[in-house]
């Protein structure tokens, strides 16, 4: 439900930094844990964009994995999802990668 | 030189045939692929087959948010105020807790409610019939209330000095996490009584959104507790 609001967001911020450029692409970071979802942003944002710079500009998102730290253990874990539980069987983990919602790079004609 | 990915036209690449020894120029390759470079607007050189600038950006989608939460983290640690996140699936129970929180501990804590729905004023009634301080906000369309919201509610609610302001959020079981409203803890609540309890809508919220240490997981006893959770689990 929040994904609209983000990749209105997106489109406001990329335009403004455009400066009056048409955008050709947008290159967006998801990271894994954000609970965000890539595909429902993918679709808000086509609609965000009508009538701005970035008008039938392409969206490229990248995905990071998430990293956590097990409390109980010290392991690092990998997450593709924002739940998981360390090989030791603890669930407690202090994530340190893949919370990132980044607007990476704008492409401009 | 390219100052996307360091490549150049003239890169004097060369294929080498390690039999023969013949080293053969690929210049004319090289020029042939889409390789090749042009000046942007702004006098920099980008890849042709990007065929446009790029501008790094980097920018945080939540910077503002962030700022806000600090700066309402600031105005709680000033009152001396611990501000609680209670968030959980529709129906899970929020509102009761507060009522029977309130209820059994009003007397010795000062407690004010921060209420969270997208529309309506029931649960906010809910908690002023308990002579609970409590303000209500309505997210609309939004789900989850923000940074933003948070502190213009703090500011509406005016919480006194030494005392517990608890934010029933949103029923939602992604948006709460994150330490995004600069509060101390967060309280996952999952209290759900058979009756209230829809394998669709009332799931017991998995405890995935949350990361800070400073969290408390409530469950009820006739619920199993979600996968690798103990039913009193993160104190502290």
């Amino acid at each position: 439900m929040h994904e609209l609001a983000i990749s209105q967001e997106v489109v406001e911020l990329a335009c403004r930094r455009a400066r009056g450029a048409r955008i050709r692409r947008i290159v967006l970071c998801i990271g894994r844990l954000s609970a965000v979802l890539p595909d429902a942003v993918q679709f808000c944002f086509n609609q965000c964009t009508e009538g701005t710079a970035a008008d039938g500009a392409v969206l490229d998102i990248v995905e990071p994995p998430g990293l956590a730290e097990c409390r109980a253990c010290g392991r690092a874990v990998l997450l593709e999802k924002p739940y998981g539980v360390c090989a030791c069987g603890s669930s407690d983990l202090d994530w340190f990668a893949g919370v990132d919602l980044t607007i990476q790079s704008v492409e401009v004609v | 030189m390219c100052e996307t990915c360091g490549c150049s036209d003239d890169s004097q690449a060369v294929l080498t045939d390690l039999e023969s020894g013949a080293v053969l120029p690929l210049q004319d390759v090289a020029a042939a692929t889409d390789h090749d470079l042009a000046r942007g607007p702004d006098g920099t050189l980008v890849h042709a087959h990007h065929s446009g600038r790029i501008i790094r950006m980097e920018q945080e989608l939540l910077a503002k948010n962030r700022l806000l939460a600090a700066r309402n983290r600031g105005w709680l640690a000033a009152r001396n105020v611990l501000a609680l996140n209670l968030l959980s699936s529709p129906g899970a129970g929020k509102t009761t807790l507060l009522e029977r929180t309130i209820r059994d501990l009003g007397g010795e804590l000062a407690i004010s409610i921060i209420e969270g729905d997208q529309a309506t004023l029931h649960d906010a009634r809910r908690i002023q019939a308990t002579g609970c301080k409590v303000v209500q906000v309505n997210t609309g369309a939004g789900c989850h209330l923000d940074a933003d919201m948070t502190g213009r509610s703090l500011r509406l609610l005016n919480p006194r000095m030494d005392s517990i302001v608890v934010i029933e959020n949103v029923g939602n079981r992604d948006d709460g996490g994150h330490g995004r409203r600069g509060q101390a803890g967060e309280v996952p609540a999952c209290l759900s009584r058979k009756r209230s309890y829809d394998p669709q809508q009332g799931r017991p919220p998995s405890l995935r959104s949350i990361r800070r240490r400073s969290m408390f997981g409530i469950c009820s006893t006739d619920e199993p507790s979600p996968p690798g959770h103990s039913n009193l689990g993160y104190a502290g």
